[in-house]
């Protein structure tokens, strides 16, 4: 998936921190949904939304850290 | 022959590039967002045990659709939506075909969620005022059980949404980046303590079972295409295009943020529901479902219930509110495309807004509701007339999509759709959009199966078409327009009049690159032909 190019980021910004907390919680939420599923009951919807939730989160924690890593290489 | 152009949209109508990236994501959030308060019960009563099987279904389907929008919308980004594409793509006829369709979805929408909303605010009024009835019902004649008090308070709904578009965009859309973002935060909230506190995997495991032990495939189909309405609203942000700064830049990202994340709503609401509630509960709850699940979330469902129906609300106000905005910009784009009446064209002079399709409309998506109370289940028929229009318009959308990869690949696409084939089509090179080909394959089976299934979709659904239809075959030639044919367009002027309003500079320099090499290519053959041509005529 490509996109056009943004400017660079200038400061991390409350938006990026925001993102980064939230890209925490996806990852924690579906580690406890797989482990729960798993130990408990085994279902394929329980599956599919504990992996999209883990998928998320690093989703997340990547392009938090794409953007922390854009803004040390400009300073 | 008049000449349509919805280059000149901007110039006439004076739509104000007013939209944000988060007006963007919100506009369209607020659309798709909402829609699960909505669906959650009805899919669920449907499907049963399989509803986030349901969802799922559907929900690949959207993927696809989604990604079809977010290339049309980001390299057409004109207030059309579904049906400027299907012009452009195939022609004036099924340019209206497409309008019509999404006409018809625009105005449940208006219908269906201030429905919903009301029913929201339903939850909430008996905690307010104790032995209020808001379960109130009256007889009419040959008609039982018509719920009064929910039919007033929708209407009430439909008329201060009426008057707040009236009013202009900017309030409207600064409405709903408000409201978008505290739903976001509430949706998260509810399931992420839903997993965490009161979610029994126990419990859907049994659910599931019982649904597959015997699987009834006729009410699965059923609410699998009930499910395509939690995902129906990315038609907004094609909307909204007109109205958003630098949209080729901006709706890619929005776009596909909005279907990731209403993606995992849809599948993580259905999958926590089923695992704190039987299916039972949402089936005789379906007017609240989102609040039941908050209800019974444990130490925090006293509040958290309330909370999650006056945000669910709200946020259904908003998903109404849109509905009222994208009827009223679709119908000034029609008129100013000659696909109907110009008189619909009318600018309000101190708001600046399109205020006779505002008033017609909602009036229209007014009449759907009282209706439909009429009816045995409201959210059920007016849920089945929303999946009849969205699946047609998506289904012509689509085709639209593969004929312009050939039609217009001059055109700069800041998104395309993944997933293409390189085949060579009159001396150039065309990515044919494989995806494309299994989205169309995907809504076509969900159009089937709304006509199989939906007993009062299959009705009413083509029967408006057909009443559009007449009214545009009429108009036409009342206006000596051609019936099936299309009006001259030059939308090779029109597109870089819509990349030039939109600030998109560097995308109008590549159009008139990718132009003007097409014009020195076509030279080039017609004076290689040249001399071949006069030893023929010399022979």
């Amino acid at each position: 998936m490509k996109f056009r190019k943004l400017p660079p980021p200038t400061k991390f910004t409350m938006t990026d921190k925001y993102k980064l907390v939230l890209g925490v919680l996806a990852l924690v939420l579906g580690v406890v949904i797989l482990w729960r599923t798993i130990t408990i009951a085994v279902t394929p919807p329980a599956l599919m939304i504990g992996i999209a939730f883990i998928g998320f989160g690093v989703y997340r924690l990547w392009l938090g850290y794409t953007r922390l890593k854009q803004l040390r290489t400009k300073r | 022959m008049a000449t349509g152009s919805n280059a000149n949209v901007e110039k006439k109508s004076e739509l104000r590039r007013d939209v944000t990236v988060w007006g963007s994501y919100t506009w369209g959030y607020a659309d798709v967002g909402a829609d699960i308060y909505a669906a959650l019960g009805l899919v669920i009563a449907a499907s049963q045990g399989l509803a986030p099987m349901a969802f799922a279904l559907a929900g690949v389907i959207y993927i696809m659709i989604g990604l079809g929008y977010t290339e049309l919308s980001s390299t057409y980004p004109v207030a059309g939506g579904g049906h400027y594409f299907a012009l452009r793509g195939l022609g004036d006829f099924w340019g209206f075909v497409a309008g019509a369709a999404l006409l018809l979805d625009y105005t449940i929408d208006i219908a269906l969620f201030a429905v919903a909303s009301a029913g929201y605010i339903n939850f909430l009024l008996p905690l307010v005022f104790h032995g209020l009835n808001v379960g109130l019902v009256v007889s009419l004649g040959p008609f039982h059980d018509i719920k009064i008090f929910w039919m007033i308070e929708t209407i009430v709904l439909i008329v201060s949404l009426m008057f707040i578009n009236i009013r202009g965009v900017r309030h409207s859309s600064r409405l709903n980046e408000i409201l978008g973002a505290m739903d976001l935060v509430l949706e998260t909230t509810v399931v992420v303590l839903g997993f965490v506190l009161a979610w029994n995997p126990q419990l859907l495991a049994s659910q599931w079972t019982a649904a597959l032990h015997p699987l009834n495939l006729h009410q699965f189909m059923y609410g699998s295409s009930l499910a395509i309405i939690s995902f129906v609203g990315l038609e907004s942000i094609s909307q909204a295009a007109q109205e958003t700064r630098r949209p080729a830049t901006i709706i890619p990202r929005t776009s596909i943020a909005l279907i990731f994340t209403v993606f995992i709503f849809a599948v993580g609401f259905s999958t926590v529901g089923l695992g704190i509630l039987p299916w039972q509960s949402f089936a005789s709850n379906i007017s609240d479902p989102v609040a039941q699940i908050a209800k019974n979330i444990p130490y925090l469902g006293f509040i958290a219930g309330p909370f999650t129906a006056v945000l669910g609300a709200t946020i259904l106000l908003i998903s109404a509110n849109t509905g009222v905005m994208g009827a009223s910009r679709l119908t000034l784009s029609m008129s100013q495309l000659h696909l109907a009446t110009g008189w619909l064209d009318k600018i309000h002079p101190r708001f600046h807004t399109p205020v006779r399709t505002i008033v017609i409309f909602s009036m229209m998506g007014m009449l759907e509701a009282l209706l439909a109370f009429f009816t045995p289940s409201v959210m059920d028929t007016l849920g089945n007339m929303y999946a009849f229009g969205a699946t047609l318009g998506y289904m012509i959308v689509f085709v639209s999509l593969i004929v312009l990869r050939f039609k217009d690949p001059y055109s700069p696409r800041p998104y395309k759709m993944p997933v293409n084939m390189k085949i060579k089509s009159q001396g150039s090179v065309i990515d044919f959009p494989l995806l494309g080909i299994l989205g169309f394959i995907g809504v076509s089976f969900i159009l089937f199966e709304v006509i199989l299934t939906h007993a009062i979709g299959r009705i009413a659904g083509p029967a408006w078409v057909i009443i559009c239809l007449i009214y545009y075959f009429l108009w036409r030639k009342r206006n000596k327009l051609p019936l099936f044919g299309s009006i001259k367009h030059n939308w090779e002027q029109e597109q870089i009049d819509v990349l030039t309003g939109a600030e998109e500079y560097d995308l109008v320099e590549e159009y008139k690159n990718a132009l003007a090499q097409r014009d020195k290519k076509v030279k080039r053959e017609i004076s290689k032909a040249a001399p071949t041509d006069k030893i023929h005529d010399d022979r």
